[in-house]
């Protein structure tokens, strides 16, 4: 597999072992489990923040202590904590520093801050004091921040949680949206199911491995799985299955506008 | 014991002196041995008026009554350790609230703060542990190096220590596994059946809150836009998309059969209850 992210190997102490995870490039995976399980913590070995007794692929080039730095520079992440991900003062100060670290021209860094603030409507928050800002707004500009230097990798962990719920399904479509146009690949490690529709694959993670990945209508069969993994459906599929089970549709449906016109034709 | 805004306004001082102004006009009595969800957008207030009735802030004008406590910009609340026993917050960032190097120690600490004197301390802390879904294994852990969602559990757990009769919740959900959130839920009924204490919580996740509330209040810019039972507000989808407000998938799903086949199912809380009407409908 060449390009994407693979994880060989992995042993971690009492959280992985004998851990295998391939993702395929252009991807969006949603990787799930209970609290506790590790998943914050493969972001961190993806980032070479930890060094671990494994082999990481990134776009093929295998994680060591020489080429993490350039290896980042694939990668956008948003840390589960947003006061993990600011350094500056102010929003604007801080993706400055970041893109200048990388080697953007002045220029360069005006015109990517300016576009992408737009997009994800956070111009008048560039200028505040990190420290006055909410969760959520630190998690937009965080997501902005990850963006920036367009990345061919984007790892959300958590990183949509404090925003309400309608901002969060933009955010969500959004990324969809980048994933399936400009084909960048997407992990996003999220504790709430319904956010895995947006996905186009899931990664299930349960005593120290995977124990289920693949597309979400594979996945969402395996309902007693979910379970023992400390985990559920989400409502589309929930009610998919138990209507399945009562004959009234043959198939998982996931869209709730397509459930209504079949169940009632 | 019942919670009453009468007429309160709260503006603060920003760094730069100029006012920022977070609730206006609030009038509202949160019933005793009731649970209320508090919805609104990022920034609307939810966290503030959680923060007024702990008296951590104090209102600009009008008055918060908490049971026989009233909390008044000008008064000093004569035996405000007594109120902060009456009322527990669990606040958004577990963080915030954790101090100590081992889990113990965090939940004694409350206790140990408001001089708190408790024979069976060491019961207590297991039972707070427990009802939160942890064991006794957690007891010599650093809280600072656990999971997010894991610190949010101890979190609950050190209020539920001082056994407070309002107990409130700011975005208790984050962080928390399917499972966590499930617990938290039958915890949360317990405590209002059989132990009968007024609950109050500020969620995002209105999937959450249709499973445990009964009623439920809507904050947008800095007032109260809409309050009641949870299916009268939750059913106003269109509304609440205006406030920034997702509704519950199972109420949505719901309002989608009505409008698209004029079919009228029920607004159920689960979709066992759901799959009776979908079963008599399209059969």
């Amino acid at each position: 597999m060449e390009n994407g992210i693979e994880i060989k190997n992995l042993n971690y102490g009492a959280l992985f072992h004998d851990f295998q995870l391939k993702v395929k490039k252009g991807t969006f995976l949603s990787l799930i489990g209970r609290n506790g399980c590790g998943k914050s913590m493969l972001v961190k070995m993806i980032l070479g923040f930890i060094s671990v007794d494994a082999t990481i692929l990134v776009d093929g080039f295998a994680l060591n202590k020489k080429n993490k730095k350039q290896i980042r520079k694939k990668i956008g992440v948003v840390f589960e904590t947003p006061d993990r991900n600011f350094v500056a003062e102010t929003p604007r100060e801080d993706m400055i520093a970041f893109l200048r670290n990388i080697g953007y021209s002045q220029k360069e860094i005006q015109k990517q801050i300016e576009d992408f603030s737009k997009e994800l409507e956070i111009q008048d928050l560039l200028d505040c004091s990190v420290s006055s800002l909410s969760g959520g707004e630190k998690q937009l500009v965080a997501l902005a921040t990850a963006l920036l230097h367009k990345p061919s990798i984007l790892l959300l962990d958590d990183a949509f949680s404090m925003l309400d719920g309608v901002k969060k399904e933009k955010m969500l479509k959004w990324i969809k949206k980048l994933n399936r146009e400009k084909k960048v690949t997407v992990i996003q490690i999220t504790n709430n199911m319904e956010d895995t529709l947006y996905g186009n694959e899931i990664a299930v993670i349960d005593n120290q491995k995977i124990i289920l990945q693949g597309s979400k209508e594979t996945v969402f069969q395996e309902e007693r799985l979910l379970q023992q993994a400390g985990l559920e459906l989400p409502f589309m599929a929930s009610l998919s299955m138990k209507l399945k089970f009562y004959d009234l549709i043959d198939t998982v449906i996931l869209d709730m506008d397509q459930m209504v016109n079949v169940l009632w034709k | 014991m019942e919670v009453k805004f009468k007429d309160v306004n709260y503006t603060y001082d920003k760094v730069n002196y100029e006012k920022k102004e977070v609730l206006k006009d609030i009038n509202i009595t949160f019933a005793d041995g009731k649970i209320t969800g508090i919805v609104g957008a990022s920034g609307a207030g939810k966290t503030t008026m959680l923060e007024l009735i702990d008296a951590l802030l104090l209102p600009s004008t009008g008055s918060i009554q908490v049971g026989k406590f009233v909390i008044e910009k000008k008064k000093n609340i004569k035996n405000i350790n007594e109120l902060r026993f009456q009322v527990g917050l669990v606040f958004q960032s577990p963080e915030e609230q954790m101090f100590e190097n081992s889990v113990r120690d965090e939940l004694e600490m409350g206790l140990k703060f408001y001089h708190y004197k408790l024979d069976k301390k060491e019961e207590r802390v297991l039972d707070a542990l427990k009802m939160v879904g942890l064991d006794s294994s957690y007891l010599d852990k650093n809280p600072q190096k656990l999971s997010q969602g894991e610190k949010r559990k101890i979190a609950i757990a050190s209020i539920l220590m001082i056994n407070p009769n309002v107990l409130m919740l700011d975005e208790p959900t984050i962080g928390l596994d399917p499972e966590s959130k499930q617990s938290l839920i039958k915890l949360l009924r317990i405590l209002k059946n059989r132990f009968h204490k007024t609950i109050l919580i500020a969620s995002h996740d209105t999937d959450f809150l249709l499973s445990i509330v009964d009623d439920v209040v809507v904050l947008h810019r800095k007032k109260i836009v809409m309050q009641g039972n949870k299916y009268d507000v939750f059913k106003e989808t269109k509304q609440l998309k205006q406030y920034g407000i997702k509704a519950p998938h199972i109420i949505e799903f719901s309002n989608i059969v009505l409008n698209k086949k004029n079919v009228r199912l029920g607004y159920r809380d689960e979709i066992k209850d759901l799959m009776k009407d979908i079963y008599r409908h399209v059969k």
